[in-house]
């Protein structure tokens, strides 16, 4: 491309010639200078062979260039060359940043900068330090979730969340017209427990009896503390005679289990009531509502084991009425009173 | 066609432990771009400039879709499945590859590759010459998606710019 007139060695051969390429310097920086208002083309240099489309080059960079500078990234620029190349390499690396940076919006926190120097440096150690609050975030959650669900002290499920679960599984077994169980129990003379070893050998005695609950029972089954040293079992899956029999194998584990005190070994022994619901012809009531009856058998049935001279399993029917008058609350208020 | 010698298989690749024990599986890009330019040349001669074309994008194609075979089968997600496209590439030698815009609803995307195997360091030519790249793109894209892609090369090496620019656009898209 020939821009310029033909010079000597010498210099310009003339001193028009040297206006010329004045005017054609002035021109091009006029362009460079001010890119939203370029000099119109001057007629007097329509002559210069390939002015025209260098201008227009130049002006079309410089807009680019101005627009990346605001932040504007969809630009194309049709012009070739080292100049324009290295503004569209400029625009790649941000384009591709911000496609980064919404991948990290979206949680991918593996995106690394490798490229633009200082700002890669920044750009990693941000998407690092979000990495780790967001670890530590989720570390938080799940241990506050499962504070939310366990009891403190024996580490089982809370009442609340064990009702969720059974809830649950009540529903699934109406629908499916499968047989459910419940156990309930507790631990004989725990009151004489505390009364002559002190309440943290009562604590002691809950979670080493918790933890030989947990050991018996299956994967599928529910285990939570009801209250004070009384606890429920879900037992999914179980029929009256498969429950009864989970709850005699409880029995027997617990009254072979003696925990260790400073003061010596103190075995325990446990009562236990056992309810199922596995009649499903004619039955309209709802799941929450066999749950309820379910667990007021079971409740029912403990507190017969309990009148009957404990450490022993009852089972009571899901009809069986002959527990009618013994409510829950009146029969653990009498329990109570007993121990 | 029957009878062919070099249908392509990873076999031909062969086992570098053991045929290169001193030089390893490495070899100076010269020898690469050698190859590759000397093959086009007379590739070109026989076959003129647009079915010289036609067979590079084919090759590029065949090898996206090995490539694809042996390094990222199983990949669900996009993005994970662009993490490794861009750790394998970087890690081979062959380029460095950046998103640009990815709208996985328009099945649109703008993908860079710099420090590109084919291209980098060439004179400045005035057209776009990274053919083979561009059908091996359009095989990782086809390959990952199931859908056909077209992709086109827009700023080379030896169009002046710095970094190669890929649209890649859904066939009848």
């Amino acid at each position: 491309m020939n821009v310029l007139p033909h010079t000597t060695g010498d210099g310009w051969e003339s001193g028009r010639e040297m206006l010329a390429a004045a005017q054609v310097v002035r021109y091009l920086a006029g362009i460079v200078r001010d890119p939203l208002s370029p000099p119109e083309f001057p007629p007097q240099l329509e002559a210069v062979e390939g002015l025209r489309e260098l201008a227009s080059s130049l002006v079309e960079v410089s807009a680019f260039a101005v627009r990346l500078a605001e932040g504007d990234l969809s630009g194309t620029l049709p012009v070739r060359g080292a100049f324009a190349g290295a503004l569209k390499m400029l625009q790649g690396n941000l384009r591709h940043l911000a496609w980064q940076a919404s991948r990290v919006a979206e949680g991918d926190f593996s995106q690394q900068v490798d490229f633009m120097g200082e700002f890669s440096q920044t750009f990693n150690a941000m998407v690092a330090k979000l990495d780790q609050s967001q670890a530590a975030l989720r570390a938080s959650e799940s241990k506050y979730r499962q504070l939310a669900i366990t009891d403190s002290l024996t580490g089982l499920y809370n009442l609340r969340y064990f009702f969720t679960i059974a809830e649950k599984e009540f529903r699934r077994a109406l629908r499916h017209r499968r047989p459910v169980s419940i156990i309930m129990l507790d631990i004989d003379n725990f009151k004489s427990i505390n009364d002559r070893h002190g309440h943290a050998v009562g604590d002691t005695v809950l979670r080493e009896f918790s933890r030989n609950l947990g050991r018996t029972l299956r994967g599928a089954d529910v285990l939570a503390r009801y209250g004070g040293e009384e606890f429920i079992v879900l037992l999914p899956e179980t029929g009256r005679e498969a429950g009864a029999a989970v709850a005699e194998k409880l029995q027997k584990n617990v009254e072979g289990c003696f925990i260790g005190l400073e003061s010596g070994c103190l075995n325990i022994t446990a009562s236990f009531g056992v309810s199922s619901f596995a009649t499903f012809s004619g039955n309209r009531l709802t799941a929450a509502e066999i749950m309820e009856q379910t667990v007021k058998r079971a409740d029912q049935a403990l507190y017969r084991s309990k009148n009957s001279g404990k450490n022993m399993v009852t089972f009571l029917a899901f009809g069986d009425a002959s527990a009618e008058g013994l409510g829950v609350g009146a029969s653990r208020k009498m329990r109570n009173s007993a121990e | 066609m029957q009878d062919r010698k070099y249908a392509f298989s990873w076999d031909l690749i062969g086992n570098l432990d053991i045929g290169r024990p001193n030089l390893g599986p490495t070899t100076r890009l010269e020898v690469y771009r050698l190859m590759q330019y000397a093959f086009r040349d007379v590739i070109e001669r026989h076959c003129g400039t647009v079915k010289t074309d036609t067979i590079f994008y084919e090759s590029g194609y065949l090898a996206g879709q090995e490539f694809y075979r042996k390094f990222f089968t199983g990949i669900k997600e996009f993005g994970t499945f662009i993490s490794a496209v861009q750790t394998t590439l970087r890690e081979m030698g062959i380029g460095i590859v950046r998103v640009e815009k990815a709208d996985l609803e328009k099945k649109s995307f703008v993908i860079t590759v710099s420090e590109d195997l084919d291209c980098s360091g060439l004179p400045e030519l005035d057209y776009e010459v990274c053919v083979y790249d561009e059908g091996f793109l359009a095989a990782l894209l086809d390959s990952f998606t199931g859908e056909r892609f077209v992709v086109k090369e827009i700023d080379c090496w030896c169009t002046g710019d710095r970094t190669c620019r890929f649209t890649a656009e859904i066939v009848g898209g």
